[in-house]
């Protein structure tokens, strides 16, 4: 373990290996009297095969209703009595377990964190309880136009089978499906020290972070004895498409437009993630939100997202907007892609571009949460820990035929799916 | 020029000669700036007709002003890595930035531009519509929007409050730009707005600059005061709302004290019993609290709602003390609402256990630490309490208020306020279900 010097205020990020190997990155932050921990398992929704649609998410949320040791009804009540804020993120890559405390609390949130992922007891009555308050929430989400549109939106853009193809959550009928054997058979494989990083990130220093993670996970068995990357198929572009789903009640269309692109790994990453910076997120949602909102008023929000993840992840438009505005506000997104694609990223917005992004930096790191997720992704994507010196040169390296090549090369236009979920 | 000054240990507080109020604080913890501008005015100042002029207004002062052309403000705070935003509430109108530190005289210059002399291009006002009608429209794609605009509707009969913020289609569409504009000339001017500065800034320097950028600002005529008082509530009220939508909802609502009242700290706690923590002071804190609230128990692991909240906010004028619940498709609402009544008599008729009481306050005490973390959260407590409690210091105060009530605090303030004659119940029935 080495401490690895990085510009001030940036990360200060410190690793560790526990003796079973579970990886530990902390990084001290002093400046709010808390801490925030954060198991990040690799087992996320991308371990599931296609009979148990939602399977990690309803295993990884049950870890908090009661373990072997601790009853739900007293978890809760010692979570509340700190002041502990325990939660649980299911994606495709990760099942992320984060306890976020006060300082003086880091060793029993600590003891709880271990006891959740050692020591689950999966409670049948609990599972009953949990299932019925997911399959309400799975009717809300169903609801959702932002939620069936990108539902829909992958439904299309990948092939059938394929993980990312769906939400994480489950359906309906697979989540009225699921026994409890599952859900230990799925936590035994996937849930053990070769699968887990564990973030520490707040007002802790890094030997007391260490002693405590040690003592309780530290003789964690179980699980598989080698990591296992939860990489996905790569799969090839979509054939393009369109598509309307009419919803009930609904005053407003939620569309989605976009196309399969690459694992976050690629050579071209950078690049891609550059030109999403100035298409949808620079000054105010990028060039969308300046078109469709700005100039044409015709959205709230408009704006792109880049999800490259273990896999060929998505590259997602998306704006709100009345119905019958729909074909000008795609015909507008459609467009100004076509102009980026043709012409790049104008020297203004190259020059904007590096600045708002580094300039940023220290708004991401201020707070622990904005630290682990960096950290986080630094660990899930094996960027290094220095990533963030090498940043600033990896950004400013790139040149405006790089950015206009890898939008050209990755959000092809004759590869575009579009769902428009709404009245 | 400095008209009066007050300081504390944790920010200062001064007065321009314009009226201009101004606090700031010092955090060197990271080289980042939070920079708000409050404006007293909101959905409490709006009449029918105009009701959502407040949150237009607040979206055409990104358009520019004086020095800052359309499309400026934004791509002068993104270039250098900053962020912004604003948000109209009922009780005010924001606007935030937060920046490298070396970047307070971008700030200063933006909101000392836009605070007399934002431009109300008359195309602009015209593109804007349909934004903010879009930003409803979102809105309305959620049952629980209707319900709680219905609810706010009927709570309420003479406080404008009942309005809302966003406003009714038929007001968004009729709205002239001389009207917003007019709004804007009545209510933007340095003696109805407080600059609040945090952040990796010597308070001098800080201080100097707001002078250099505000000092020159002229006040403007006092705004006209809202003197509307609601008459108290003389029986319960209630509502169904039937739309299409995915299962059933229920909200109550009672009449509570304002945040200058006494007792606004006790309603504070009392919600956390109820329905869990959360900072009264600023936004975020921690997720995954309350999990063993009353209301958690009763509801969600009595297996009739998938989610419930209790909540009271901080308001200029006396507000709402709310619950809210996400039913199970086959649970009828007035099976629901008998498990909330049952936990509000139950607070009414017995003290909260000391130990249950002790928990509630370490949540609180846990949440409003949180919600404190960086520069922009700081700022908003600081400016938020300065307008509903009148009392910046009440950003330290209130929340050792909170700390202060006792069991028999709760059951007074149970007592007094959550009667049925003091409330209005609302259910979100889909029509595809009977009620």
């Amino acid at each position: 373990m080495a401490a690895v010097p990085t510009p001030a205020h940036a990360l200060r990020a410190q690793r560790a290996t526990l003796t079973n190997g579970v990886d530990l990155l902390h990084n001290r932050a002093a400046a709010n009297p808390s801490v925030v921990v954060r198991a990040m398992v690799r087992a996320g929704a991308s371990r599931e095969s296609a009979d148990v649609l939602g399977l990690a998410s309803f295993t990884g949320t049950l870890l908090r209703e009661g373990t072997e040791h601790i009853s739900k009804e007293a978890l809760a009540e010692e979570l509340d009595g700190l002041g502990a804020g325990l939660s649980v993120d299911v994606g495709y890559a990760v099942s992320v377990i984060s306890i976020k405390c006060l300082s003086s609390d880091i060793a029993r949130a600590m003891e709880i964190l271990g006891e959740l992922l050692r020591f689950p007891a999966f409670p049948a009555d609990e599972l009953e309880r949990r299932r019925g308050q997911l399959l309400t929430e799975l009717k809300e989400l169903d609801d959702n136009t932002r939620v069936v549109a990108e539902r829909s939106w992958r439904q299309d853009a990948y092939p059938a089978g394929h993980r990312f193809g769906k939400l994480p959550v489950g359906t309906e009928q697979s989540v009225a499906a699921f026994q409890r054997d599952q859900l230990e058979r799925f936590f035994r494989a996937w849930y053990g020290p070769s699968q887990t990083s564990l973030i520490v990130v707040g007002d802790i220093d890094l030997d007391t972070t260490r002693d405590l993670a040690e003592r309780v996970l530290g003789d964690w068995r179980g699980g598989r004895a080698d990591p296992v990357a939860p990489t996905l198929p790569t799969t090839p572009p979509p054939v393009a498409a369109e598509r309307r789903v009419s919803m009930a009640g609904k005053t407003q269309a939620d569309l989605v437009l976009g196309t399969t692109t690459f694992d976050r790994r690629a050579p071209d990453y950078d690049a891609l993630s550059f030109a999403n910076h100035i298409l949808g997120r620079i000054y105010f949602m990028g060039r969308f939100g300046e078109k469709v909102r700005d100039e044409q008023g015709l959205a709230y929000y408009a704006y792109s997202e880049l999800s490259a993840g273990f896999g060929s992840g998505p590259w997602l438009v998306r704006a709100g907007v009345n119905p019958t505005n729909i074909d000008r506000a795609l015909e507008s997104i459609r467009a100004e892609l076509a102009r980026f694609q043709a012409d790049g990223p104008a020297e203004e917005e190259q020059v904007d571009g590096v600045s708002s992004l580094l300039g940023s930096l220290p708004r991401q790191l201020e707070t622990n949460e904005g630290m682990a997720a960096v950290l986080g992704e630094i660990d899930l994507y094996d960027l290094g820990l220095d990533y963030l010196e090498r940043y600033p040169d990896i950004i400013r390296a790139l040149t405006r035929d790089q950015v206009t090549a890898a939008a050209r090369t990755w959000l092809p236009a004759d590869h575009l799916v579009t769902t428009i979920a709404g009245p | 020029m400095v008209a009066t000054a007050s300081a504390s240990a944790s920010f200062t507080e001064t007065r321009l000669a314009n009226g201009l109020r101004v606090i700031t604080r010092e955090v060197h913890e990271r080289p980042l700036i939070g920079v708000w501008m409050w404006y007293r005015v909101g959905g409490r100042n709006e009449l029918p007709g105009t009701t959502g002029i407040s949150h237009w207004v607040e979206h055409m002062l990104f358009k520019g002003g004086a020095r800052f052309g359309k499309g400026e403000i934004s791509r002068a705070i993104s270039r250098r890595g900053g962020a912004l935003n604003a948000f109209t509430w009922i009780d005010c109108t924001a606007y935030f930035e937060t920046l490298p530190a070396d970047s307070l005289e971008l700030a200063l210059d933006i909101e000392s531009d836009r605070i007399y002399d934002t431009r109300f291009d008359p195309d602009e006002a015209e593109a804007e519509r349909t934004v903010v009608i879009s930003e409803r429209e979102g809105s309305e794609n959620f049952p629980e929007f209707w319900l709680r605009e219905e609810v706010q509707s009927v709570a309420w009969r003479e406080h404008p409050y009942r309005l809302g913020v966003i406003g009714p289609k038929s007001d968004l569409r009729a709205m002239t730009r001389e009207q917003l504009y007019a709004h804007y000339m009545r209510y933007y001017m340095t003696n109805n707005a407080a600059l609040v500065i945090v952040g990796d800034v010597q308070t001098e320097r800080c201080l100097d600059l707001v002078g250099r950028a505000f000092d020159p600002l002229p006040p403007g005529p006092e705004p006209p005061p809202m003197g509307i008082v609601e008459e108290p509530q003389t029986g319960e009220r209630r509502l169904i709302v039937r739309r299409p939508g995915p299962t059933r909802y229920i909200l109550l609502a009672y009449h509570a004290p304002a945040a200058s009242h006494p007792d606004a700290a006790a309603m504070v706690v009392l919600g956390a019993v109820l329905g869990g923590a959360a900072s009264p002071i600023a936004w975020g804190g921690a997720r995954g609290l309350g999990r063993s609230s009353r209301l958690y128990r009763a509801l969600v692991d009595g297996e009739l709602a998938s989610a419930v909240a209790a909540g009271y906010e901080l308001t200029l004028d006396p507000y709402l003390f709310t619950v809210d619940a996400t039913l199970r498709p086959d649970v009828e609402p007035q099976r629901a609402e008998a498990a909330v009544f049952e936990q509000l008599d139950r607070l009414q008729r017995e003290p909260v256990p000391a130990d249950e009481l002790t928990r509630t306050k370490r949540q609180l005490e846990a949440q409003v630490v949180y919600s404190l973390e960086g520069v922009t959260n700081q700022g908003f407590a600081l400016g938020f309490m300065n307008l509903v409690a009148g009392d910046t210091g009440a950003w330290e105060t209130f929340p050792a208020a909170l700390q202060a009530v006792t069991a028999e605090d709760l059951m007074r303030v149970a007592t007094t306020y959550l009667t049925e004659t003091n409330r209005t119940v609302g259910w979100f029935v889909p029509t595809a279900m009977e009620a």
